[in-house]
Order: structure tokens, then C-alpha cells, then sequence
């Protein structure tokens, strides 16, 4: 392969799709563009030969702006994401919609982009193309809930974007470089709002609710899509800027602790999937902050694996919706009678985000809890076990066992249409091969940035897994049968974006209001001055003795007068 | 001095300066008088192509070889009047020449559809004859010149403006108020004027700067000095002296309005920019001062309160025209902070305001002939409607936001840097507000063009209706600019470092 | 495959696949699936007390400890939901915002 090749970027590949599929009005070329395009950025990703590639680097303006770095760190996301944008593009093959086209693969694209990034302004750059491109994907759900979700995500995107160049800015004045590199909070506050912008998107307790608010709002295809990208990214963003700090631990073991409660007696499934999101980020996260060289590869793996298989999930969900066109606990059961097979890979999909043995999240999120207990955290550690359960209630049975299981709606809806089998029967096969015993986890493993010879596959660890999971589902099991568990209902639940949403929206409208009635008075004040003034200065200032009747240009006088006035002021006072 | 490219005729080379003023002047008056209006667009047409080429040939010239001086009917300088060209103003005469060509391309169409047929060969001669104004204020190096010019530029632009009154009658009192504003100004600039003739007993501006050697304490001087910025500044729309602009850039024809906010006041503010480091050497308390203490809070004033009332218009035009003011506090900002990359951003901004201007309102002349687009909610689905002008808009519009890969984020980023190498929290603060602010009226305008439905017209969706090719030519190639020049940011960065050189360099 | 409207699904809409597997739907086969699983958990909670394994932590070495965490914990976050529910439960129209299609 030419070296020329390993110095381009394969982002590139994908917006040039992009661009591709906002021209070609026929369907089934655009479809075929959006198929071939993460493979030709496969290739690309492939050309180099070594690692340590820095790309496209050019200089605008004095500063070095390196647009490909292809490193052990930002190679398993690569990786991943080409991976997500190629079973995505799959998944959405009857979308006839030109606009979600082109926005996931701009979406795709800048998230490789920003992963491949070396310096904060091209991170910067694609960062807000995320935020931008995403948007549509929920946007053309076409829905007055989606409209608004729509624009409160933008809206939280874009500032974490503000907040990464506000956050750049301040360090390259305190360091004269961009470069994208280990940043810390010990850089004061220009290391905050870095820190800060990479929460919004990591979606960090309080700073989560743009997910669980806009991803259930998405469009069937756009959900899938969403689950893959952008969460993940901030977790590289992390990983890069900001490993073994400490204060990642406890929010990220928060972070894997309260979505549980709220997946539990949530009614929507792709909310409660948002709320999986966060969760397994809280992993990560917990994994990131550790940040011994098993935790960063525990992290980097979950991350891998959680693309694939939360990806998976979202489109048996989504499957579900576009048949049934509710994915409402409350409204759904029984589906397997009609979908099995979307059932079947939904169950795999469920298996592997539990931690299953032989199942992909099994080898990488155990990497993590070792890590932890390594480094003598054990209340993390029992977090992370009591969420191990958690995520087993709410993402391992609640998700299969309520939409296709469960009391029978009646519903019997046709299975999914065969591109999406296709793209779920791809991702299934990945979570299994990903944990495969024999070559499937050490290739994962080869591909982490450490050099690793953990064993996932020990007796006693297989054991206890099964424990753990045997043990909360005869939990399931029991409490279903004396009926204790809440049943899930048509509902809102309230999380804290009740406090913009609801609290700042009314205290917004009071203040309107009020502010509205104080300029009122106030406006008849300043009116009544102005007018004043401008009868007395007017006279004296507007050429041809004109009084001050057409106010405009004789308020303009004034002020020209005034400002004389300040400069002759200046003048005389410096001399 | 013997220009170097000889791939002219000799004569039209040696006179190349007065040429380009000298020619669409007389044009302009021909123009007036033809009978057929197709007759004069030919001539506006051929005139300004010309002007556009000898201006790039004299940047050319004075980017190679250094400053161009040419003394007018050979009277040498200090006595006769001088044309001198250096890295200031080159880049000047080629925007003004530039802008001035793309929207004759698009004029005829603007014009059949606005000017009363009576009056469009005068509406032709008008733009030509204005043209030549700002060509003339940005060549001369004679003071009094500069005012000469000046009122040629701005008593066609009356005119000019006042044209609008065939699409709505409210472009009088616009042009009346614009008329009144701008003589003050004028007034105002010609006193400071005449206050540096008293003090220095001559006109050439070169030759002033050296005089004043030594005078900065003398009361006439500083009079001069408050007079000539106060005057420049209500031409260049400082804030709070705006408030003509926002009436003449929405009532203009769109013609008009396109050129004028690409061009009228840049070149006003070139000639700020020219006097008070030019002319008054920076160094002057007074003048220093002022910079710190007058521009520079006028400045982010301007930006922040300007961009406020951007997002609260209700016309597309008059919204734009708003954000031309918070744009011009920008440029301000950049001069306020005195040093040489202040200089370079605030130039920079200028050229590339200059160029997303031009596209969002040639976009929104545009629309305005399609679908009579004057409020923001007749946008309604113009994504749809006119996908190719909307796309130009959009690149505009978010040029004016500073969005990375567009020209407005380079010289908004040099600006940041310029102010946090001096230190200026607040103004970076005032920035970022302005650019916020930018972002939701540019924000408020794509939503309405994209997110909505067209508008219904006897229970059907309004068609798809392209502009014509003479309307979108000039517009993508300047939103193709805004593109460019945001990536490679090299062309114009360089002119706007050599302006700043040459004004700060002409500063003993 | 580009069908957006259901085909009409075969014989009250089972799908062949599913066939084998209906009798999952029977409350006897759950009740035995339900009993098998509570079954399996307390033999793996049993083999614990007979085999000596390795632990990452001291509490994790103590026998019985993953099977009875793991029931602890879930039924905890199970039963959590009734006073969650009472707390921040609301109309599903609480925010005003329709997620009918209205375009």
C-alpha cells in the first residue's frame, strides 16, 4: 500500500460518503455508498504499517494541526467505529430517508475524525460536527417531542463543544501547544472546562440528561446509530486526556449505580437502554480514572464490546418499534411468537451486556473490576459488582423478557426485514466471537494499548460469575412469582433534567413575564428622558437647524456630540 | 517608480492609479445618460471587470515591488495631490474592485425587478459613480481628497438607497435619515481636517504624519484627532452612531444593500484605520488613549448589544444589518488593542466580513426575488424552495458564526489570540458572548429555512423556484471564498499582515 | 427488504421459527423454568462452600458470597422501584410534548 495512503485519515472515507449520499437521489446507490464506505476506511485504516502515525499534518495559522494520529489508544476506537458505522449503514438499508443518510455518515465520521485527532482544534472541529450531525437523526423522528429533545440536545452538545475550545484555548496560552495530549486537572482551570466538555458527552452524572432525553426521541435507524458514537468518544477523550484521575472513580461508580434505579421502573425500552448507556460508561469511566495499564485496557475493551453489543440492542428495540411502533414495556410482550429471530439476537445482546460467560462484555468488563480491587478500592469494587447485578435486572432480562417474552400483548407483528437480521445476526456473532476462549478474547486483547497476559477464563472467575447472575435471577424468578416487582406503566419519570425542563422552563416564563412588565415601565422613563434630551440638543445639532422631530438621526446627533465630547475629553486629559 | 509587469500597455500601466478612479467616474456619468438601461448595465459591467483587473494588477505590483506612488498631473507630492498605494490599501482597492464586478453580475437582475424603469440608467450611472467614490477614498494619499471622495461615495449611495422606495416607500426616510447621519460625519472628518491643515500647513497625509512630529501636545491637533474619529466613526457605523445603517441596509434595493455592506464601510474603516496610525502616530498619548478608552469599549459594546438586537429583529435584512454592526465591533475591537496582531485580525475580519456579507445578502436578494423574502418567517422551508441559495446562505451564515473550515472562524481566532496576548479577558469575554449571540440569529434563521415546511399557497407547497444563474454565480463564488480562505487562510492572512506592516511600520 | 408496512405475517401471525419454542408461552413450562433457575442458583451458592477459590478481594473470598450478593443486590434494586415510583412517576403527557407524529 503507497504511504500516501497511511498518512489520510479514514474519517475522510466517510465524510466523502457523506457528501456523496446529500447528491445521489437513487436509494440503492447511496445504500451501497454507505455500506462500502466504512470498508474503504477500513482499508485505509489499514494501510499503515506501524503504528505511531501522525497524518495530515499541516499548519494554519502557526499552529500544527495533525488530523491523523493513529496510535495503541485511538486504534481499538478506530477500529470499533468503523465496525458500528459498517453494521449501522447495514441496519438502516431501508431508510429511505437522504438526511439521516447523510447525517450518520457525517456523524460516523467525525467521531472517527475526532478519535484520530492530534490536536484540540481538530478535535474541537469534529466534536461540534457530532454534535451537529446527530442532531438530524433525532430531528426527523418528525415528532413535536423529538423536535424539542432535538434542540435541548443541540443545544447541551454544542456548549460541551464551547467548553473544549474555551478549555484549548486557555492551555495553549499557558503552554503555546494544541496538542492533544495527557491534560489533567492539575492544569487549573483550563483543564476543568476541557474535563468539564468531555463529561457532557461522557454524559457524567447531571450532565447525562441530553441521553435519556434525545436518544429515545431518535428515529428507529437513528438510535442505533446514536448508541455507538458519541458516549464512546468522550471516553477516548477521557482515556487521552485525562487517565488516573482519581476523581473519575467515584463519579464513574456513581454513574454505574443510579441509572439502575431509574432502567427499573422506566416504561420505554430505548430509555432504559440510554439509561444502560450510562451505566456501562460508568464502567469505563471507573476504568479511565484507575488508570493502571489492566484498568485502561479493561476500559478500552468495554468500550469495544459495548459499541457492538448496545448497538445490538438498540436495533432489536428498534425492530420492535418500527413494527409495532411503540417500544413501551407497558404495550408490548410476546413478540417472539412473531420475531424470533430478532428475539434470539436480542437475548445474545442481553447475555453479552450481563457479563455472560463465553459472551463478549465477560472478558472486558472483568478487567476492570480486577483492576479496581488491584488498586484496593473495594467500596468501588462492591459498586461495580452491585451495578453488575443492576445491569443483569434492567438490561439483561427487563429488555428481552418485556418486549418479547412477558404477558402477551397480542401484537404479532412480522420479523424485521432482512438487512436488519443481517446486521444483528453480524453483531451477535461479534459478541460471541469477541469472548471466544479459544483466539477470540486474545485478539481483543492484542488490540488493546497494553500489552496484557490477563486470563478471563480462570474456574474460580467463571464461577463466581455464574453465581453472581444465577443468584440475582432466582432474585427475578422469586419476586415475580409473590408479585412484588413494580409493574412498569405509561409513565414520565422524572431525572434531573426536571429541573431545566420543568423548574428553569416555569421559573424562565416568570422572569419573562416579569422582565417584560419592569421594561414596559422602564421603557416610558427612558422615553420620556430621551425625548427631553433630544429637544434641547437636537436644536443645537442636526444640520439645517432641523428640531429634533425625526428622532432617529436627532438621538444620533447626540450621541455623535457625546462621543465628540469623551474623545476631545481623552485628548486633553492624555496631553 | 517603474511598475515591473509589462504585460500591459506601457501608458495604461504608468497611469493605472488615477485610471481606475478616474474611468468608472466618467463611466458613471455616461451611464446616467444612456437611453437603454441593458446599455449602461454593459458599460457598469466592462467598467468594473477593468477596475477589478488594474486592481489586482496594482496589488500585484505593490505586494512585489513596495509602495506605488503616483503624483497626479506630475505636481510632486506635498504640493499636488498624490496617489499612493502600499499594503494598506492594496488589499483595499482589490475588495472594493472585486465585490464591486460580483455584484454587477447580479445587478440587472435585482435592478428590473426593484427600480422604477425610469430610473435605472441613473441607478446604474449611481453605482458606478459610488464605486469610484470608495476607489478613490481608498487610493488617495491626499487628505482633503479623502473627503472629496467620500462625499462622491456617500451622496451616490443616497441615491442609491433611496432607489428602494419603488419595493417599499420607507427607503426615503432610510436615505433621508442616511443623508443626515452621513453629513454629519462628513462635516465632522472635513473640521478634523481642516483643524490638521491649521496646525501643519498641508494636505498630504504623508507629509502631515511627519509634520506632526512633536505636536503631540498642541490643542489643535487633538481637536483634529476627536473630529476625524468621531466623523469616520459614523461613517464606519461605530456603535452607537449605527443607527443609520440598519434602516438603509433593509429598505436599499438588494443591490445595493449587497455592495454596500461589503464595502461602504470597510473603506470607511480603512480610512479611520489610516489616519489615526497613518497620519497620527499611535505613540501620541491622546491617541492611545482614545484607542483603550473610547474604540475599544465602544467596540465590545457594539458587538454584544448590536448582536443582541440582531436576535430580537423580525426582518431577515434589517437582522444582518444588525450583525454588520456587532461585525464592525469586531474590526474596532482589533484596532483598539494597538498591537500589530490586533491590526492583522481586525484587517482580516474586514476582508472576510466582506466576504460573508456579500454572500448572505446576495443570497437574500435572492430570495427576495423568488418568493419576496422580507421576514425571517417567510424563510419558511426556503431549503426546500431554493436549495443552491440556501446552501450558499448557510456557508455564510455560519462564516459569521466562526464555525472551523470557514473564514469567519480564522479571523475571529486571531482576534482571541490577539486579545489574550494582550491580556484583555474581558474583550475575549465580549467575543465569546458576540459569537453565541451569532450563533442563535444565524441559528434562528436555518432553523426557519430547514426545519419548516414551506409555506402553503392555495393548498399546495410552494415549488421549487432556483435563482437565476446571474444571482448565484456571484453569490458561490463568494461563499466558495468564505470555504477557501477558511482552510487556506495563507492569501489573505498574508494581505492582512502587510497592512498591518505598512501601518504600523509607517509609525517611526 | 425495503418494506415499511408489515407483511401480512403467516397463520395468526406465528412465525415458522417460533413454532418449536410456544410452549414457552405455558404458565406450567414457566413455572419449571422459574423453578429450575432458583434451583441452579442454590447449587452454585452450594458448590461454593466446597471448593476453595481464589477472590480479587477479602470479602469476595468469603464463601457464598457472589450468589448471595447478586440476589441481595437485585432484589434491592428491584424493590427500590416501588418508592421511586411513588416519588417521580407522572403522566406520560407530564411535559406537554406529543411523541405522535405530527408533521
Amino acid at each position: 500500500m503507497p504511504d500516501l495512503f497511511a498518512q489520510i485519515s479514514p474519517a475522510w472515507a466517510l465524510f466523502l460518503s457523506g457528501l456523496i449520499c446529500a447528491v445521489v437521489p437513487v436509494h440503492t446507490v447511496r445504500k451501497l455508498v454507505m455500506v462500502l464506505a466504512p470498508l474503504a476506511a477500513f482499508l485505509l485504516f489499514l494501510a499503515p504499517s506501524t503504528l505511531g502515525v501522525a497524518g495530515g499534518v499541516t499548519q494554519i495559522a502557526g499552529m500544527d494541526i495533525s488530523t491523523y494520529r493513529l496510535d495503541r489508544l485511538s486504534y481499538p476506537f478506530g477500529l470499533v467505529f468503523i465496525l458500528a458505522a459498517f453494521l449501522t449503514a447495514i441496519f438502516a438499508w431501508h431508510n429511505k430517508d437522504r438526511v439521516q443518510d447523510v447525517a450518520s455518515q457525517f456523524y460516523a465520521g467525525s467521531a472517527l475524525g475526532a478519535v484520530f485527532a492530534g490536536d484540540f482544534l481538530t478535535l474541537f472541529v469534529f466534536w461540534e460536527i457530532t454534535a451537529i450531525a446527530s442532531v438530524f437523526l433525532i430531528f426527523r423522528r418528525g415528532t413535536t417531542a423529538s423536535r424539542n429533545a432535538g434542540m435541548r440536545y443541540l443545544v447541551i452538545q454544542v456548549l460541551s463543544g464551547v467548553l473544549l475550545l474555551a478549555g484549548a484555548v486557555m492551555l495553549w496560552a499557558q503552554t503555546g501547544s494544541l496538542a492533544f495530549d495527557e491534560v489533567g486537572l492539575d492544569a487549573g482551570l483550563a483543564g476543568w472546562l476541557v474535563f468539564l466538555a468531555f463529561g457532557i458527552k461522557c454524559a457524567f452524572p447531571f450532565l447525562h440528561n441530553w441521553l435519556q432525553d434525545a436518544y429515545p426521541q431518535s428515529t428507529v435507524t437513528g438510535g442505533v446509530i446514536l448508541s455507538a458514537f458519541t458516549t464512546k468518544m468522550a471516553v477516548y477523550a477521557l482515556a487521552r486526556g485525562f487517565a488516573g484521575e482519581e476523581i473519575l472513580i467515584w463519579i464513574g461508580a456513581i454513574m454505574t449505580l443510579f441509572p439502575i434505579f431509574f432502567a427499573v421502573i422506566e416504561d420505554d425500552l430505548r430509555r432504559v437502554l440510554s439509561y444502560s448507556i450510562n451505566n456501562q460508561v460508568g464502567f469505563m469511566v471507573v476504568g479511565v480514572g484507575v488508570g493502571t495499564s489492566l484498568a485502561l485496557n479493561g476500559a478500552v475493551a468495554h468500550a469495544f464490546a459495548d459499541v457492538i453489543f448496545k448497538a445490538l440492542l438498540f436495533m432489536s428495540i428498534g425492530a420492535v418499534l418500527m413494527r409495532t411502533g411503540t417500544a413501551r414495556v407497558s404495550q408490548l410482550g410476546g413478540l417472539f411468537k412473531s420475531m424470533p429471530l430478532s428475539a434470539f439476537f436480542c437475548i445474545i445482546g442481553a447475555a453479552s451486556i450481563s457479563a455472560l460467560p463465553l459472551l463478549s462484555a465477560f472478558v472486558t468488563k472483568s478487567m476492570i473490576l480486577a483492576a479496581v480491587a488491584e488498586e484496593g478500592h473495594w467500596v468501588i469494587w462492591l459498586i461495580l459488582i452491585f451495578a453488575s447485578a443492576g445491569v443483569l435486572e434492567h438490561a439483561g432480562i427487563k429488555i428481552p423478557y418485556s418486549a418479547f417474552f412477558g404477558h402477551d400483548s397480542g401484537r404479532r407483528p412480522a420479523e424485521a426485514p432482512f438487512n436488519m437480521l443481517l446486521a444483528m445476526g453480524l453483531a451477535a456473532a461479534l459478541c460471541i466471537a469477541l469472548a471466544f476462549p479459544w483466539g477470540g478474547y486474545q485478539w481483543l486483547y492484542a488490540i488493546l494499548p497494553y500489552n496484557t497476559a490477563y486470563n478471563p477464563y480462570t474456574w474460580d472467575h467463571v464461577l463466581t460469575q455464574y453465581q453472581l447472575l444465577f443468584g440475582a435471577t432466582a432474585a427475578f424468578v422469586i419476586l415475580r412469582l409473590v408479585n412484588l416487582a413494580p409493574h412498569e406503566k405509561l409513565s414520565t419519570i422524572l431525572d434531573f433534567d426536571w429541573v431545566y425542563r420543568k423548574l428553569g422552563y416555569g421559573a424562565g416564563v416568570w422572569i419573562g413575564d416579569m422582565a417584560g412588565r419592569l421594561m414596559a415601565h422602564l421603557g416610558g422613563v427612558a422615553r420620556g428622558a430621551q425625548a427631553r434630551w433630544g429637544r434641547t440638543l437636537g436644536e443645537v445639532f442636526t444640520p439645517g437647524g432641523a428640531v429634533a422631530r425625526a428622532l432617529p438621526s436627532g438621538t444620533m446627533s447626540i450621541w455623535t456630540a457625546i462621543l465628540l465630547g469623551v474623545a476631545l475629553v481623552i485628548a486633553y486629559v492624555a496631553a | 517608480m517603474t511598475p515591473e509587469i509589462a504585460f500591459l500597455p506601457g501608458w495604461l500601466v504608468q497611469h493605472a492609479p488615477p485610471l481606475l478612479v478616474v474611468t468608472p467616474l466618467i463611466a458613471g456619468v455616461i451611464a446616467a445618460v444612456l437611453p437603454s438601461a441593458r446599455a449602461s448595465w454593459g458599460i457598469v459591467l466592462a467598467i468594473t471587470f477593468f477596475a477589478a483587473a488594474m486592481a489586482s494588477f496594482i496589488a500585484m505590483q505593490v505586494m512585489e515591488v513596495g509602495v506605488w506612488s503616483y503624483a497626479l498631473g506630475s505636481w510632486a507630492p506635498p504640493l499636488g495631490i498624490e496617489y499612493r498605494i502600499d499594503g494598506l490599501n492594496a488589499g483595499m482597492l482589490l475588495l472594493v474592485a472585486v465585490i464591486g464586478f460580483l455584484c454587477a453580475i447580479y445587478a440587472p437582475a435585482s435592478v428590473e425587478a426593484e427600480v422604477a424603469p425610469e430610473n435605472r440608467s441613473a441607478f446604474y450611472g449611481a453605482f458606478l459613480i459610488c464605486f469610484a467614490g470608495l476607489l478613490g477614498v481608498a487610493i488617495t494619499g491626499d487628505a482633503f481628497n479623502v473627503f472629496v471622495f467620500l462625499e462622491i461615495s456617500s451622496i451616490s449611495t443616497y441615491a442609491l438607497v433611496a432607489m428602494g422606495a419603488g419595493r417599499d416607500r420607507r427607503a426615503l426616510t432610510a436615505s433621508y435619515n442616511y443623508l443626515i447621519m452621513g453629513t454629519i460625519g462628513a462635516t465632522f472628518f472635513v473640521i478634523g481636517v481642516g483643524f490638521l491643515y491649521m496646525a501643519t500647513g498641508t494636505l498630504n497625509m504623508a507629509d502631515i504624519a511627519d509634520r506632526l512630529q512633536g505636536l503631540e501636545g498642541d490643542r489643535t491637533v487633538q481637536a483634529g484627532f476627536a473630529f476625524i474619529v468621531v466623523g469616520l466613526g459614523l461613517k464606519l457605523a461605530m456603535y452607537p452612531l449605527h443607527s443609520w445603517l440598519p434602516n438603509a441596509y433593509s429598505y436599499a434595493p438588494t443591490l445595493v444593500t449587497a455592495f454596500l455592506a461589503a464595502t461602504a464601510t470597510k473603506v470607511a474603516f480603512y480610512t479611520l484605520i489610516r489616519f489615526v496610525f497613518g497620519v497620527f502616530d499611535p505613540g501620541f498619548g491622546f491617541a492611545g488613549l482614545s484607542m483603550i478608552w473610547l474604540i475599544a469599549p465602544l467596540a465590545a459594546a457594539g458587538m454584544v448589544v448590536a448582536s443582541f438586537q440582531a436576535v430580537f429583529q423580525s426582518d431577515v435584512r434589517r437582522l444582518f444589518a444588525y450583525s454588520s454592526v456587532a461585525q464592525v465591533g469586531y474590526m474596532l475591537l482589533g484596532v483598539g488593542l494597538g498591537t500589530a496582531a490586533g491590526m492583522s485580525a481586525s484587517f482580516l475580519h474586514l476582508f472576510n466580513h466582506a466576504l460573508m456579507k456579500g454572500t448572505v445578502f446576495l443570497a437574500l436578494g435572492a430570495m427576495w426575488l423568488g418568493f419576496g423574502v422580507t421576514r425571517i418567517t417567510d424563510l419558511r422551508g426556503m431549503g426546500r424552495t431554493m436549495p443552491y441559495t440556501s446552501a450558499a446562505f448557510v456557508i455564510g451564515g455560519l462564516s459569521l458564526v466562526g464555525v472551523p473550515g470557514t473564514a469567519g472562524f480564522v479571523s475571529k481566532w486571531a482576534l482571541l489570540v490577539a486579545c489574550l496576548d494582550r491580556g484583555w479577558w474581558w474583550a475575549v469575554l465580549a467575543l465569546g458572548a458576540a459569537s453565541v449571540l451569532a450563533f442563535f440569529y444565524v441559528g434562528r434563521v436555518l432553523e426557519m429555512m430547514y426545519l419548516r415546511e414551506p409555506p402553503q399557497h392555495d393548498g399546495h407547497a410552494v415549488t421549487r423556484s432556483p435563482a437565476p444563474l446571474a444571482a448565484l454565480a456571484p453569490m458561490w463564488i463568494l461563499a466558495a471564498a468564505n470555504l477557501v480562505f477558511g482552510i487556506w487562510a495563507d492569501i489573505p492572512v498574508r494581505l492582512a499582515n502587510a497592512a498591518a506592516a505598512a501601518v504600523l511600520g509607517s509609525a517611526p | 427488504m425495503t418494506d415499511k408496512t408489515p407483511r401480512p405475517a403467516p397463520e395468526n401471525g406465528i412465525h415458522p421459527l417460533a413454532r418449536p419454542f410456544l410452549w414457552l408461552d405455558k404458565s406450567f413450562a414457566r413455572d419449571v423454568i422459574s423453578l429450575c433457575i432458583v434451583l441452579i442458583a442454590m447449587i452454585l451458592l452450594a458448590v461454593d462452600f466446597f471448593v476453595h477459590r481464589h477472590g480479587e478481594t477479602a470479602i469476595a473470598e468469603r464463601p457464598g458470597f457472589f450468589a448471595i450478593f447478586g440476589f441481595i443486590s437485585f432484589a434491592f434494586a428491584v424493590l427500590m422501584g416501588w418508592p421511586l415510583r411513588a416519588l417521580l412517576m407522572r403522566g406520560p403527557d407530564y411535559y406537554g410534548e406529543s411523541e405522535d407524529s405530527d408533521a
